[in-house]
């Protein structure tokens, strides 16, 4: 078995002008490979602890695995106000070549986690992977931004008093006249909120054949699920005493490892 | 430009990203984490800042701390531990490693250790235990001075020592503050506790308040008087309720070598207001004036 210590292979790729940071985890004689689509910008710093273990775990469990950050997002450059949703699905379609290859031939699994899961529906329901894990994707791209931009408000509901600041209203008219709207430092253009309202989230249809899964995440996978966690505890006065950094999900990677084993194996047999 | 690198450390890889400058300068920057995020930073401030320093001519190296980010290694659970580990100086002896490191692959002249909250607490301690001139000079943000209560930890040893009696004055106040913040009617009890904490803190004529890291105070001292330059920013927002001002306590004001800034309308993160923006120009201009590239 492959030291875990040393299985981890972080770089750039050159990617439409600019650096798309990409990180693989790799596992000794794999049979089937994931892409991991991440959260929502805003959310990537709260669950990236227990979404690196999920990694890892697939690893050391002969699935490779190869985690991203969308342009203009962590470590991938790019200016964030000019990222879309069709760019970031370009991104992942990056990823894919990248990934395929370091271990051509291998079943691949697209899996998202939240706002990463409305991403790799649409690129599932475009023809690409073999099949599809989703982990409490939102019903569309517009609610995504949405909740983002909740939480928005829920910081400024710490910082003034009533009255003096802002609402919802102030903030969508802060969109339309300046052109961009501030989510825990990133800012989301219009474009961006546009295009989010005219993209739902796409579920196979019932003619599909190649397997796929929603999984609603609760409260027990909090760091992994946006809007119930960590979020609050970098508010003011928060308090984090029962925050969990990175709390035991061995079950929830245990029963997500098994169906992706069971729906890559037979992909996997007829190649070989 | 960005790149990755690692390295190794007792068999544990550690890693992070290295913002090249356009002209090869000799002045290097070390950010670590901020408390358990990744080594982006909350927002991204970290790596937009890193960005835009290396712009400026200088070299920047964000890591991961162990378990944190990408870097190999495991976090506990209950982020009291983490911060504690944070505060009693766990990261100090790896970030001047790291220093050292830098400076020798890269054949920096000088390295300046950065950071904001819990990488501002660890570049202190680094610099404390720095005897070979590695540490050319400090870049803090919203450094906290205090300490995580014993009780909140699965081995209260390895929180703050204190003295017996001490201890069973925390106990009581640990459950209290519980209390405070977990029972219903909290914001009254919230209140109360609050209240109560200053008058033991007064009826005790205590010039520090009770939760003061004091360990993190002495090796703050103990690093001034070795006169590296030093920035730190902090932030002020209106709402935010008064706490001890540490800064005058430590005469950081009054003391050559320090440059102080103070950004109103933001908050811990550094984020909301003009936050990111007001902390570039501040880290920029303090290099330009103490590092500059082009003499």
């Amino acid at each position: 078995m492959i030291n875990d210590l040393q299985s981890i292979d972080a770089r750039y790729l050159d990617h439409q002008g600019e650096q798309l940071y990409v990180v693989l985890h790799n596992a000794e004689n794999p049979v089937a490979q994931v892409l991991m689509a991440g959260p929502f910008p805003s959310e990537r710093t709260f669950s990236y602890v227990p979404w690196v273990r999920w990694g890892r775990y697939l690893a050391r469990r002969g699935v490779q695995a190869l985690r991203f950050d969308y342009r203009g997002c962590g470590e991938s450059t790019g200016a964030f106000e000019k990222q879309s949703l069709a760019g970031w699905i370009e991104d992942m379609k990056a990823c894919i070549e990248f990934l395929q290859s370091q271990t051509p031939g291998l079943p691949l699994v697209l899996h998202g986690l939240g706002f990463g899961g409305l991403l790799a529906a649409k690129l599932f329901s475009q023809g690409t992977g073999d099949a599809l894990l989703l982990w409490s994707p939102p019903n569309s791209g517009r609610e995504a931004l949405r909740a983002a931009l909740m939480r928005r408000l829920a910081i400024d509901m710490g910082l003034f008093p009533a009255g003096k600041r802002k609402s919802w209203k102030d903030y969508m008219t802060e969109l339309e006249q300046t052109g961009t709207v501030d989510v825990e430092g990133y800012p989301c253009s219009q474009a961006l909120w546009k295009e989010g309202n005219l993209f739902p989230l796409v579920t196979p249809p019932q003619s599909e054949w190649r397997p796929w899964k929603l999984i609603s995440l609760d409260k027990s996978a909090e760091p992994l699920v946006g809007g119930l966690g960590q979020w609050r505890t970098a508010n003011p006065d928060g308090v984090n005493e029962d925050v969990r950094i990175n709390p035991d999900l061995s079950s929830l990677y245990a029963e997500n490892l098994q169906w992706i084993m069971k729906a890559a194996l037979p992909v996997y047999c007829v190649e070989k | 430009m960005r790149t990755c690198i690692q390295f190794n450390m007792g068999g544990q890889w550690l890693r992070g990203t290295c913002h090249e400058p356009p002209e090869t300068g000799r002045v290097g920057l070390l950010f670590g984490n901020s408390g358990w995020l990744p080594r982006s930073g909350r927002g991204d401030l970290y790596a937009h800042l890193a960005d835009a320093l290396a712009l400026d001519g200088y070299w920047a190296f964000r890591f991961d701390m162990p378990g944190l980010g990408d870097s190999d290694g495991d976090v506990p659970t209950n982020p009291a531990e983490l911060f504690n580990m944070f505060q009693m100086g766990g990261h100090g002896p790896l970030t001047l490693w790291l220093a050292g490191e830098l400076k020798r692959h890269y054949g920096l002249e000088k390295i300046i250790l950065a950071g904001h909250c819990g990488s501002a607490t660890s570049s202190i301690y680094a610099a404390l235990l720095d005897n070979g001139g590695a540490v050319s000079g400090l870049m803090l943000m919203e450094i906290g001075f205090y300490a995580v209560p014993r009780e909140a930890l699965a081995n209260p040893a390895q929180g703050q020592p204190v003295s017996p009696l001490r201890e069973r004055f925390d106990r009581v106040r640990f459950l209290a503050r519980r209390m405070a913040l977990h029972a219903p009617g909290r914001n009254v009890l919230r209140a109360i506790y609050r209240r109560s904490l200053r008058a033991t803190e007064w009826l005790l004529k205590m010039d520090l308040p009770v939760n003061t890291n004091t360990k993190l105070i002495d090796a703050w001292r103990r690093v001034m008087d070795k006169n590296l330059p030093t920035l730190i920013i902090m932030a002020r927002h209106p709402s935010a309720k008064p706490m001890f001002d540490f800064m005058s306590y430590l005469k950081v004001p009054q003391r050559s070598g320090i440059t102080s800034v103070t950004i109103e309308g933001t908050t811990h993160s550094l984020l909301e207001g003009n936050g990111a923006e007001v902390t570039r120009t501040s880290c920029a201009r303090w290099l330009c004036k103490h590092f500059p590239i082009h003499v």
